[in-house]
């Protein structure tokens, strides 16, 4: 319900056109600001009783990853964690506030932005697979380009279950942050390669649009900490903490929220 | 894309993780004095009486209704109750095949006769099962098999060989894939299921060592045998759909993480108090795959649970999976033997070695790679 609501009003806005138009000019994403803000979908983290939708940190995900596949020039996830910590701050100032929160609660929502922009690759390169032909048929039918597009959906849905974990306790954790961003990087690197690599020469040029989304995958895989930053910090929590089985641990520390 | 949305994020509840306690009340004494290289065989590793041990305490067919001897709980209970028999590496492959895919083949598809007779041995570990499929010219061309089984006045007599069948010279009984018409051209039309007695005349077994050491899988030849009407589960002709029906819980399940995992955690606790950073950097991505996979299987379990079939979606993380089980011994052999000047502990050195050679086998088992990423191919609507 709240995921349909929020990703009809992206559709409103949320094409190509506008990410290379914002892009050139942020400004340009005011509107969409005003209508997120007039929807109520930055306070979904805040009680009820102020206002807010109460969701729960693990529904926001899916709202942050309906972003990050669709491009979304808002910083929505920044925004609506701020909301629910300090109530009032408008979307800039909400931003600002975000910014100066230890790294770990931006590497979170980046990840489930990642997961989201992993999405969009993946069903942009299959509808490409599927229509582009070559030796008289849609080069979907060989096998070589199947066994990647394969490689390519387990990436995704691992970085998507990932962005769950990141998203997926009462609050922000740094283990849990580790874990989404650290697998978000991984996959990135393998999606981004594959995209490209089944697109062909076409892929890489400045008008066709799959380079907006690996563009994003990339840069967003330098913000926030990279892989080796949240692998040594998640093997410390680890390693510091009792029990002494990898199960145990993650069941104790890394497990995603319940669907909403 | 269907395949991405059944990924949906799903806890156990909580009567299914209360089950732990019990089971790991009873392995810490059951187990103990079991060396890690062995504990790394789990379901590889046969052990009919602690199988047993297992069922006096109601932990086979937990999924099958208390009415055929199970416990009529949930896929979430099953789930808890083999995390914990995996991670401990406890030897339950006696019991394996038969609680985790033949017993709900034939509460599915049996007669009543069917399920009455088998189902309560399978939770009991009276009756172990194997699962005939391969054969010496069918591997992951499954389709093409010809071990045939042809009518015999109210009977059948079968006739032909399966091989790489997982403990098949330790079993009881085995559900056998074969054709009852057309020939391998009819591809997976024409094929059936049979619950064939291994003792039956005619039945011969020769088990197959592996380069690991330990005889794991068998070949089975048929020499014609005769078997009664009632040897035919579900419907004649319907053999491919059955077996398709399995795959969903031969391949969505933790074990498809966690065969490494005991050579993973003996690794990370022999870490001293300031380990060196690429240490640190292994464990750390290591844990985040396998996390990963772990809340991956749980939205599966979540499927199963609402009793969807999500063959695609378990050949995915079955794919994942046995990457990462295969690349945490070969990640940390490179760690474990890093120092010429000084042997690593002899234990994590013989648990790596064996997994070492056992590795290549965990994307072979169960459906090898490349078929399982033509069917998400397939899923994906490539093919």
């Amino acid at each position: 319900m709240l995921l349909d609501a929020f990703t009809r009003l992206l559709d409103g806005h949320c094409t190509p056109a506008f990410a290379r138009a914002c892009a050139a000019n942020p400004a340009l994403a005011q509107p969409l600001v005003a209508e997120i803000e007039a929807s109520g979908f930055f306070d979904v983290l805040r009680p009820e009783a102020e206002g807010g939708a109460e969701a729960g940190l693990p529904a926001l995900a899916p709202l942050v990853i309906a972003c990050g596949e669709r491009l979304c020039p808002v910083p929505y996830g920044a925004i609506a964690v701020a909301r629910w910590r300090q109530p009032g701050l408008d979307p800039q100032a909400a931003e600002a506030w975000f910014r100066a929160q230890p790294p770990h609660l931006a590497a979170a929502v980046r990840a489930a932005e990642m997961a989201g922009q992993g999405r969009a690759l993946l069903a942009m390169t299959i509808t490409h697979v599927t229509t582009r032909e070559q030796f008289g048929r849609p080069i979907a039918a060989f096998q070589a380009i199947q066994q990647q597009l394969a490689q390519m959906a387990e990436e995704v849905v691992a970085a998507t279950l990932a962005a769950h974990i990141g998203l997926g306790g009462a609050d922000f954790a740094v283990e849990r942050s580790a874990v989404a961003k650290l697998r978000a990087g991984e996959a990135a690197t393998r999606i981004t390669a594959i995209a490209h690599q089944l697109h062909g020469a076409i892929g890489a040029t400045q008008d066709f649009d799959l380079q907006l989304w690996t563009g994003a995958l990339n840069a967003a895989r330098l913000a926030n900490g990279s892989e080796s930053h949240w692998a040594a910090e998640l093997a410390r929590h680890r390693l510091a903490s009792a029990p002494a089985d990898s199960a145990s641990y993650i069941r104790t520390h890394l497990q995603t929220g319940d669907a909403q | 894309m269907s395949l991405l949305a059944s990924f949906q994020p799903a806890t156990l509840p909580a009567d299914a993780e209360a089950l732990r306690g019990e089971v790991r009340a009873f392995l810490g004494p059951a187990l103990a004095g079991r060396p890690p290289r062995d504990r790394a065989r789990t379901w590889t590793a046969w052990d009919a009486d602690f199988s047993r041990a297992l069922a006096a305490r109601g932990w086979l067919g937990l999924t099958l209704p208390k009415a055929h001897g199970g416990q009529g709980l949930t896929p979430f209970h099953r789930f808890a109750v083999v995390e914990e028999l995996l991670v401990a590496g406890a030897p339950i492959a006696a019991h394996w095949i038969g609680d985790r895919q033949s017993a709900p083949l034939i509460l599915k598809f049996g007669t009543e006769a069917q399920r009455q007779r088998f189902l309560p041995a399978i939770a009991a570990a009276e009756i172990f099962f194997c699962i005939g499929m391969s054969e010496p010219g069918s591997g992951s061309d499954l389709a093409s098999v010809r071990t045939r089984a042809v009518r015999d006045g109210d009977g059948w007599r079968l006739s032909g060989r399966k091989i790489w069948t997982t403990h098949a010279h330790r079993a009881d009984w085995m559900i056998a894939l074969v054709r009852t018409s057309g020939g391998p051209e009819d591809r997976q039309k024409g094929l059936s299921q049979f619950l064939v007695d291994l003792r039956a005349p005619g039945v011969s077994v020769r088990p197959i060592a592996l380069m690991t050491g330990d005889e794991e899988f068998s070949e089975v030849t048929f020499d014609d045998v005769a078997l009664s009407a009632d040897a035919l589960v579900g419907a004649e002709g319907q053999g491919w759909a059955q077996v398709n029906a399995e795959l969903a819980f031969e391949r969505s399940g933790p074990e498809r993480i966690y065969s490494s995992a005991v050579l993973l955690d003996l690794w990370a606790k022999s870490l001293g108090p300031d380990p060196d950073t690429r240490d640190l950097d292994l464990l750390g991505r290591l844990t985040a795959r396998l996390a990963t996979l772990r809340a991956m299987s749980i939205a599966l379990t979540a499927r199963l649970a609402e009793g969807q079939s999500p063959v695609t979606e378990a050949a995915l993380f079955k794919d994942l999976g046995t990457g990462l089980e295969q690349d945490i011994p070969a990640l940390l052999a490179d760690r474990i033997a890093a120092d010429p000047a000084r042997a690593a502990d002899p234990e994590l050195l013989a648990t790596l070695a064996y997994l070492l050679r056992l590795a290549p086998v965990f994307s072979l088992r169960g459906g090898t790679r490349e078929i399982l990423r033509g069917m998400i191919a397939r899923g994906l609507g490539l093919r």
